[in-house]
């Protein structure tokens, strides 16, 4: 699972969740979006995490 | 030997993430005392407060929710609340703990200082989380599905950590399954469920029965009621010991 599409995955959790908790900090779905998109250690987190269960 | 029946609700409260598990803990607290379970909580808890806690009233069971690591769980004011330098206080005990990554060495040190049993995480913990329109934040139903159910499953009679473990994982395979068709939110629940684990003796339980607390309390009272009673006849008898030897004089 790529960039993109981890960023897809993301827009369409924003219809239904607001906020998260991840790596001990509180990020909107919209900041974790951001996160990915410019690969922050953060978010290259999130995208690992999503491909160990993609 | 701690006390069975007895439970010791610990959390911190510094930002949004432990606020929204602050406020989740306290709802299931308040859910005990409901069922007049013996419950004592530390909202928010430092350092010592746990540990005088646990010396005062010597809980069974604890629950524990605050940021973590490896190595430690925080207290309110950011430093220590538990590590391996006073870890032996979960000897003889059962332990619940919703912090980041603790089963990594923190858990496995208590198990080998002689702790029963606990549930924890090996990985990062992720929640979904929202704001209140008065500025709260709370975890998101089905966060909170999983943040209690090991709480929820040990306040029913007989129930064994195990059980609650059980319980646990198959509310995250409903959620998994919930959200087949929501990616990134489905991985948060399998990386949650991949991360959750029980630690040493899993037929533990927390709560023999309410009945038979009930029993222990009245058994209690009714001893300390006869004391009173032994108390106060021996001290008429002595009285009236006295007021006889004056008169005789």
């Amino acid at each position: 699972m790529d960039k993109t599409e981890v960023i897809k995955s993301l827009e369409k959790a924003k219809q239904i969740k607001t906020h998260m908790i991840f790596m001990g900090r509180v990020l909107s779905i919209d900041q974790l979006i951001s996160e990915v998109q410019n690969e922050t250690e953060i978010g290259k987190k999130f995208i690992e995490m999503m491909n160990r269960h993609a | 030997m701690p006390k069975d029946n007895t439970f010791l609700f610990v959390s911190t409260n510094f930002d949004a993430a432990t606020e929204a598990t602050d406020r989740a803990l306290r709802r299931l607290w308040n859910e005990y005392a409901d069922k007049k379970l013996m419950a004592y909580a530390v909202f928010p808890c430092w350092r010592d407060m746990l540990e005088d806690f646990i010396n005062q009233y010597d809980q069974k069971t604890i629950f524990i929710a605050s940021h973590g690591n490896e190595y430690t769980i925080t207290a309110q004011d950011g430093s220590p609340m538990l590590d391996e330098s006073n870890i032996e206080i979960m000897s003889g005990r059962c332990l619940y703990v919703w912090s980041c990554s603790t089963g990594k060495v923190l858990i496995p040190k208590a198990i080998e200082k002689k702790c029963l049993v606990a549930i924890a995480y090996a990985t990062g913990i992720s929640a979904f989380i929202h704001q209140n329109p008065d500025g709260t934040w709370d975890l998101s139903e089905d966060s909170y599905d999983v943040f209690s159910r090991p709480i929820r499953t040990l306040s029913e009679a007989g129930k064994t950590f195990k059980d609650a473990y059980d319980d646990t994982i198959a509310r995250y395979d409903y959620w998994i399954n919930y959200y087949k068709d929501q990616p990134a939110i489905k991985a948060v629940f399998e990386e949650n469920k991949a991360g959750l684990k029980l630690y040493g003796d899993g037929s533990q339980v927390a709560l023999l029965t309410p009945l038979q607390e009930t029993q222990k309390i009245i058994q209690e009272s009714a001893s300390s009621f006869i004391g009173q009673i032994t108390s106060f006849i021996m001290l008429f008898l002595i009285i009236t010991l006295i007021k006889s030897i004056i008169t005789i004089k």
